[in-house]
Order: C-alpha cells, then sequence, then structure tokens
C-alpha cells in the first residue's frame, strides 16, 4: 500500500515536471516561442545580431520568416525580440534598475521614456552616427529639422527617431476619419441630394425629414448619432466633426490643448467663441429631437449596433466609431452600411475656415535608444540604416518583407499590391496573433513614411467590394479641410512640475461633465446657465488663466529651441 | 427550544439581509454568464439580465481557439498546482521546524520571519532580487518567491502546537524520525488546515497576473490572468485577432460581424474563473473547519 502511494507520487511528480518542460518551451508544432533573453533565435551562425525591446505589449516569434529574411538576406543582421507584458514604463524602471536593456531599445516618443533614459546614464548619445554619409547613408538622410528637434542642450541626439514623414514638406494626411457620414438612401427617401447638404441649414432640413422616415424594422430612424465615449479626449472625440464645421481647431501634435492662431492671436480651444456656437447648435438639434435621445449615454457597442442595424441618418465624427465593418464586410447594397457616404463639413454662416480636427504631425513616433555598453553596436547601426530607406514602400518591406517575397505589386511599383504566398497570408489574415507572429513581428513603426504611397489604402485584394471603402473614405476625407500640417503652436507639452501636468485632468473632466449639460440643456436659459457654470468651473476648478499663461510661456521657449513654423 | 416571536423575526431579517447580499455577488456572475453566452451584436442592444437571449458558444470557440489563451491557461494550471503543493510543503517544513519549543534561536528565526511579514522593499528591489537570481522571465519566477509564506507559516505552527505533545512523544519513544512524524501524525491531523491554506494558495496563484506583467515579457510565459488584464485594457478586438487593420479583421468571415470585443471579454472572464470556483465544493468541507483555525486557544 505504502508502495504503490509512493509510486503514485512519484508518476504524479514525473507528470508535473513534463507539464512544466512544455510550458517552458512552448509547443513547438503551433506556437514555437523564444523568450530571446540569451543567445540568437538561429541555428545558422551569423555576423552580425543584436537584442531589440520593444516597449510594447506583442506576440513574438523570434523564428518569424521576416525576421528570418533580416538575418540571411538583408541586411544580414539577426534581430531578436522581446517585448513587455504589462505597462511599458513601468517595465522600463525595472529594467533600467537592473542594469537596462542589452542593445536596443525602441518606445513611443515620449517625454519621459527619454527623461528616464537620459537619467539613468546607461544610453549611447548618437549624434556622430547621422554624420556619416559613407557608411550609414540612410541615417544621414533623416531630414535634419527632426534632428535639430532632438538635441538637447549639449548637442547630444540619445536615440534614432523612426516613424516620420520622409518629406516634411509634404506630409502624408493619414488616416483622416472625423467627418459627417451620411446614409445616402436616407437622402434619397428624404427626396433631397448630397449637394443639398453642404450647408448647416441643409443639413437641418435633411434631419428634420430624415426624423419622419423609419427603418427596415419599422422604427422611427435617429436622424443625427455620435459616440460620446467616456475614454475619449479632447483631441479625439465625436463632437470635433461639429466643432470642426464651426471653424474650432480640435486638433493637436502632442500639445496639451488645441491651439489654432486666429488674427494674430493664439485662440485656446475653450476660448474660441465658436465652441459654444457649436454646442449651441448641438443643444438646439437635441431640443428638436434630430440627435438620438440616447447619445449621451450610448457605450460604443450600443452604437455600433444602432448604425449596423440602420437605425441612424446621420453620424457625426470618426468613422472608425461608427465601425467600419458595417460598410466593409458588404459585397453590395445588401445592408445599410453600405449607403454611408463622407459629405464636406457644412458651411455655417460666418466660417471662413473649417476647423482642424487633424493635425499631420511629420515628426518621428517612436525613438530607438541604445545602451552604451552595447557589443553590437555596428549591428544596430546596419540594421536601422536598413529600415529607414527614404523609399515610399519601405514601411511595407519592413513589415512584410520586400516585393516579390510574400507580396508583390498587381500592376506597377508603388501601385496596388497583394499577397503572393498562400501559406504567408494565411497565417497572416488568420486573426491569430500567434499565427500572425510566425510571419512578421509587425515593426512598420522602426521605418519612415511618405505621402506618395501607403500600403493599407493601396492593398488590391479583398473579399468584399465594401472593404474598398474605407481607403476612399478617409483620402477623400483628408481633402475636406480638417487636416492640415503641424506647427509650433501645436506641440507645446506641459513643463515638468508645472501647472499643466497638475491641472489637465482636471480640465479634461470638466469637458466631459459639461458637454452633457450643454447637449441636453432644456432651452436656452438653461443652456447659458451651464456654460457659465462651464467658464467659472474652468477657471475655479482647472486654473484656467493661469494655464493660458503657462502655455505661451512654454511657447516661447519652443521658439527658442525649435524655431517657429 | 422554542423560540419567541422576536427570535423568529429577527431570524427571518438575517436571513432576508445574507439572501440580498447573497444575490448581490450572484448576479453579476449571472450577468457575464449571460452575456458570454450571447450574440455580441445582440448583446449590446442591451435587455439582457440572466439568459442569454441569441445563444451562441462563438465567443468560447474564439477565446477557447485563441493559442495564446490556450498556452497561457497551461501556464496557470501549472503554476497553481506546483506553485501550491511547492508553497505547502516548505512551508509546513518550516512550522514543523519551529514548532519544536526546544530548537535553538527559534525566538530570533520567528523574530526574522515576522519582520518580513510586515515589511518588504517594494517592487524595484523585488525585481532587482530575481534579476540577480536569474528568475526573471522563466517559469520559476511564479514558483520560488511564492514558496515561503510568513503568514500560513504562522498558521502552520499554531495548529501544530496544537496537536497533543504526547502523540508527538510516544511517536518519538517509538522511534518515529521527525519526518516520519511530520508526515504520518502532523499532516493527517492537519487535513483541514491544509486543505484550507491549499486553497487560499491555489487561488492566489491562480488570480495573479502581476508577476506576469512584470517578470516576465515573453508571450509564452504569461498566466492567463495576464492575457485577461492586457484584453480589459484594450480599445478593440486586435488584441484577440490580432489585425492592425480593419481589412485583416475582415478576412475571418462573416461570423466576425457578431463578435463584440465585450462578449470575448466576457467569455474570457468565465474562462479564467470557473475552473477555479469548481474546486471550491470538493474542500468545502475542510474549508469550513479550517477558517476556524486559530480561532480558539488550546
Amino acid at each position: 500500500m505504502l508502495k504503490a502511494n509512493k509510486l503514485s507520487l512519484a508518476v504524479c511528480l514525473l507528470a508535473l515536471l513534463l507539464v512544466l518542460s512544455a510550458c517552458s518551451s512552448g509547443t513547438k508544432e503551433q506556437v514555437n516561442t523564444n523568450n530571446g533573453v540569451e543567445g540568437q533565435s538561429s541555428d545558422k551562425p551569423t555576423n552580425l545580431s543584436f537584442e531589440l525591446w520593444l516597449g510594447w505589449s506583442a506576440t513574438i516569434n523570434n523564428d518569424s520568416l521576416v525576421q528570418k529574411y533580416w538575418e540571411e538576406q538583408e541586411p544580414g543582421v539577426a534581430v531578436t525580440l522581446e517585448a513587455t507584458q504589462g505597462d511599458a514604463i513601468t517595465a522600463l524602471n525595472l529594467k533600467l534598475n537592473t542594469g537596462g536593456f542589452k542593445d536596443a531599445a525602441v518606445f513611443n516618443r515620449s517625454e519621459v521614456v527619454k527623461n528616464a533614459m537620459k537619467n539613468s546614464n546607461s544610453i549611447l548619445s548618437l549624434e556622430q552616427y547621422f554624420d556619416m554619409p559613407d557608411q550609414y547613408p540612410n541615417l544621414a538622410s533623416i531630414p535634419k529639422q527632426y534632428l535639430d528637434a532632438m538635441r538637447d542642450e549639449d548637442g547630444h541626439i540619445w536615440s534614432i527617431p523612426t516613424w516620420f514623414d520622409q518629406d516634411p514638406s509634404n506630409p502624408w494626411p493619414g488616416w483622416a476619419s472625423v467627418t459627417w457620414l451620411v446614409r445616402s438612401d436616407l437622402v434619397e427617401q428624404a427626396g433631397m441630394k448630397l449637394e443639398d447638404l453642404s450647408t448647416i441649414e441643409g443639413v437641418e432640413q435633411f434631419l428634420r425629414k430624415a426624423a419622419e422616415l423609419k427603418d427596415a424594422s419599422g422604427k422611427p430612424i435617429n436622424p443625427m448619432g455620435f459616440l460620446m465615449d467616456p475614454n475619449d479626449t479632447a483631441g479625439w472625440n465625436d463632437e470635433n466633426a461639429v466643432l470642426s464645421a464651426f471653424g474650432v481647431t480640435t486638433g493637436g501634435a502632442g500639445g496639451v490643448i488645441p491651439v489654432e492662431k486666429k488674427d494674430g492671436e493664439f485662440v485656446l480651444l475653450y476660448d474660441d467663441p465658436q465652441y459654444k456656437a457649436a454646442y449651441q447648435w448641438l443643444n438646439k438639434m437635441y431640443r428638436e429631437k434630430l440627435i438620438d435621445p440616447e447619445v449621451v449615454t450610448d457605450k460604443k457597442e450600443r452604437y455600433k449596433e444602432k448604425n449596423k442595424s440602420g437605425r441612424t441618418a446621420l453620424n457625426v465624427g470618426s468613422f472608425w466609431n461608427v465601425d467600419a465593418s458595417v460598410w466593409e464586410t458588404l459585397d453590395g447594397p445588401t445592408e445599410p452600411g453600405w449607403y454611408y457616404e463622407p459629405i464636406p463639413h457644412p458651411k455655417v454662416e460666418g466660417v471662413e475656415t473649417v476647423g482642424s480636427n487633424q493635425v499631420v504631425n511629420p515628426y518621428p513616433g517612436y525613438d530607438v535608444y541604445i545602451n552604451k555598453n552595447t557589443k553590437n553596436l555596428e549591428a544596430i547601426l546596419t540594421f536601422f540604416d536598413y529600415s529607414l530607406q527614404p523609399k515610399a514602400e519601405q514601411q511595407q518591406v519592413i513589415n512584410e518583407g520586400p516585393a516579390g517575397l510574400y507580396w508583390d505589386w498587381i500592376d506597377a511599383p508603388l501601385g496596388k499590391w497583394k499577397y503572393i504566398d498562400e501559406q504567408y497570408s494565411t497565417a497572416r489574415n488568420s486573426g491569430d496573433v500567434a499565427q500572425k507572429s510566425t510571419v512578421t513581428p509587425e515593426l512598420y513603426m522602426i521605418s519612415s513614411y511618405n505621402n506618395d504611397w501607403y500600403p493599407w489604402w493601396n492593398f488590391g485584394e479583398a473579399d468584399k467590394q465594401g472593404s474598398f471603402k474605407t481607403q476612399q473614405f478617409t483620402q477623400a476625407i483628408g481633402q475636406m479641410g480638417g487636416v492640415r500640417s503641424a506647427h509650433t503652436h501645436d506641440m507645446v507639452t506641459a513643463k515638468p512640475g508645472g501647472l499643466w501636468e497638475k491641472y489637465a485632468p482636471e480640465l479634461e473632466n470638466l469637458r466631459k461633465e459639461y458637454r452633457a449639460k450643454l447637449i441636453m440643456a432644456k432651452d436656452e436659459a438653461q443652456f447659458e446657465e451651464a456654460w457659465q457654470q462651464f467658464r467659472d468651473a474652468l477657471e475655479k476648478r482647472a486654473h484656467w488663466s493661469e494655464l493660458k499663461e503657462e502655455w505661451h510661456e512654454s511657447y516661447e521657449v519652443l521658439v527658442q529651441t525649435n524655431g517657429e513654423f | 427550544m422554542k423560540t419567541s416571536i422576536q427570535e423568529k423575526l429577527g431570524q427571518v431579517i438575517i436571513i432576508g439581509l445574507l439572501a440580498l447580499l447573497c444575490l448581490s455577488v450572484l448576479y453579476p456572475f449571472l450577468y457575464m454568464l449571460a452575456i458570454s453566452l450571447n450574440e455580441g451584436s445582440d448583446a449590446a442592444k442591451g435587455g439582457i439580465y440572466i439568459w442569454p437571449r441569441a445563444f451562441t458558444l462563438l465567443n468560447y470557440e474564439i477565446v477557447l481557439g485563441n493559442e495564446v489563451i490556450r498556452h497561457a491557461y497551461l501556464i496557470t494550471i501549472a503554476r497553481t498546482v506546483i506553485g501550491t503543493v511547492t508553497g505547502l510543503l516548505v512551508t509546513l517544513i518550516a512550522a514543523y521546524g519551529l514548532s519544536y519549543r526546544l530548537l535553538p534561536l527559534r525566538k530570533v528565526f520567528l523574530g526574522y520571519i515576522l519582520i518580513t511579514m510586515l515589511f518588504n522593499g517594494g517592487l524595484v528591489p523585488f525585481y532587482i532580487q530575481l534579476y540577480n537570481v536569474g528568475l526573471v522571465n522563466t517559469f520559476w519566477v511564479y514558483i520560488i518567491p511564492g514558496m515561503f509564506s510568513a503568514w500560513n507559516m504562522f498558521v502552520m505552527l499554531k495548529f501544530i502546537q496544537g496537536i497533543p505533545d504526547a502523540l508527538i512523544e510516544s511517536a518519538e519513544l517509538d522511534g518515529a524520525s521527525p519526518v516520519r512524524i511530520l508526515f504520518q501524525i502532523i499532516v493527517p491531523l492537519s487535513k483541514p488546515m491544509l486543505a484550507a491554506l491549499g486553497l487560499f494558495t491555489a487561488v492566489g496563484h491562480w488570480n495573479d497576473w502581476f508577476a506576469g506583467a512584470f517578470f516576465v515579457s515573453s508571450q509564452s510565459l504569461i498566466p492567463v490572468q495576464t492575457f485577461l488584464q492586457q484584453l480589459l485594457s484594450a480599445s478593440d478586438l486586435s488584441a484577440v485577432l490580432g489585425s492592425n487593420t480593419n481589412q485583416e479583421a475582415l478576412a475571418r468571415g462573416s461570423q466576425m460581424q457578431n463578435i463584440t470585443l465585450m462578449s470575448i471579454k466576457m467569455a474570457v472572464v468565465m474562462v479564467s474563473a470557473i475552473p477555479i470556483l469548481c474546486v471550491y465544493p470538493f474542500l468545502q468541507k475542510y474549508f469550513v473547519k479550517g477558517v476556524l483555525i486559530g480561532s480558539v486557544k488550546g
């Protein structure tokens, strides 16, 4: 009996040991992951290799096809990736306290990260490597304005910038998505044309007619809808489409608050008189029951469900919130989603220029830091010199390999493209992060881009015709006046330890608290009361005047460092 | 014994309050279960309270079909089993040793252990320690640091001291070694205590997401709770579906129209909570006895 118990205990322990081995090494036939902390991932000897730590969560498979290409073909560097699984800043703090990362680390551009890296005294200054055109021609070709903006007071540059626009004078407008998205079928049912909605009065007329219509299941149509997401921000929310039409700038380029220069003066967001006018219009529409009565309380998924079932005639805001799958899954006009069309911001009397809801910031979005004790500096510089080749398609090459390997042009270079390798394409688009990681680590952000060509606006293959609509929408919206290039005043950040750091969260709380009150005010008197309360609260709770003063001071400092543009 | 009307009324009120408390704990769970078993797009319409309206197992298919989750499950199960067994074993051995009143420097050891229970150096020193001993980014980072629990040790010590000394002395007189006494006398008598502490330890291992978030970097080593934490802070389905553009997400076919991030989150919550809940009924008889440990002196 005792022997039997001991035997069964031994068997259990052995089983546990086997399970443990399986856990540590992974299931090789499906997910062959390598933690990549020590050594190289390939069996073949390579001369150049380094470890790159990603400052975000990612599924890593260091035997991916694209990484194999980097190692075996071009640029002949084995890159071993490591990611974080929790909060990146905490992980950075922990890493820096234990000697830092081994070779290189890439992070979203952030003052916090930059200061932490500098203060750790563990990173290498890199300014000399941007001046070696014979050895690193592509590092030398990084636009000088980006590098000059990165120099500290001693002239050092502490990172390699990536994910920037190769031609800052002609920047890529990005995924413009904030628009007035109307159901063309309902415009027709209302007896109107899209051109009739070119003025705000025309939109109001359409909304009144739409209010009398019914959807396919007999329920009344919501004339206008948008998402009031509790997680949105001043620079990213659906009401910005209306604010744009009223001439209010809501976009920024990393600055603490949206600002526009009007008549030679800087007007911060909440001081723009048109901000009030825009909310007055929304309130008027709400009182006339021309806005979905549940607009203030609907969560994202409820909003998407209403759009999918065709309950709304006009959506204002980002089409991503409407949910692009509403049209992307269609092959023809089989559901209401097919009929969505973006229209230009309607003309409001007295407004000469549409407010910018998207500011194109060509400046780098990511930084690569290098450990000063790395033994693989040559490998790191060679690799990033490769990834930063100033070609329009380079981001695609880094992400999916070169043309002709796993993807290729359909007609001509810089035109439409498609996947040509069935196995690659299946894993890539399987929808399973583990499968996708076996083919590519998706590191497009260590490259750069330009306006000549963007891969996801030129993807030539799709199961459904509707999937091309998103590309068409975003390109059209980019031309509707709501997108402009960044100026110095868009990039004013918070002074460390200053008032913006302290009161910016409260400012955001006030915006969210009062937007609902302004929209839902029962009459004009109540609207005025809510507006006055909002202005009082801005001063009392968010110290608005002091914030503006600090903004101007910070702006002057920024102009002295970077110049005015 | 006859109970007065007041006592009966008191009992009714108490039962009522406890029933309400029970419902308030149970209902969110039922709600999440209903949402996880309902089509995502239908659930977004609202109106689902206890039963799913448009029943589907698609959410679970996606969750359980996700390679990352399956692997994370394996990690969670392994660390729970190994961590609980080793944790109880190591702590029990320490408690048994310290239960000997004649052990030299016993009070010093107990004082030292008490200090470590009351104070700790914080996250950064702990991480430095793990890094220096080479545990960072290994499976053992889940097991070794948690092998000894000061709190559990004190509870076990108290329980062992409650076992009559005569029992242990008679075994010693019969020639039993301390190891034999531990496993053949102490352990059988300590089943309620071990079951209760084992359950607390197992639940602690099962629910821990922090170690997976900061002490490992490889996704093949994260437990299911760390994945759930990543998913709960995701703003769209790309964390599960692994797509960075809508075109890629659509490659999965038309069924994807009916799933939403909320329904997937609920399914992951169920998948991570139900297994450990199933363990409770098996340990209930020990659990009831075990919670009274240390409450009665003598």
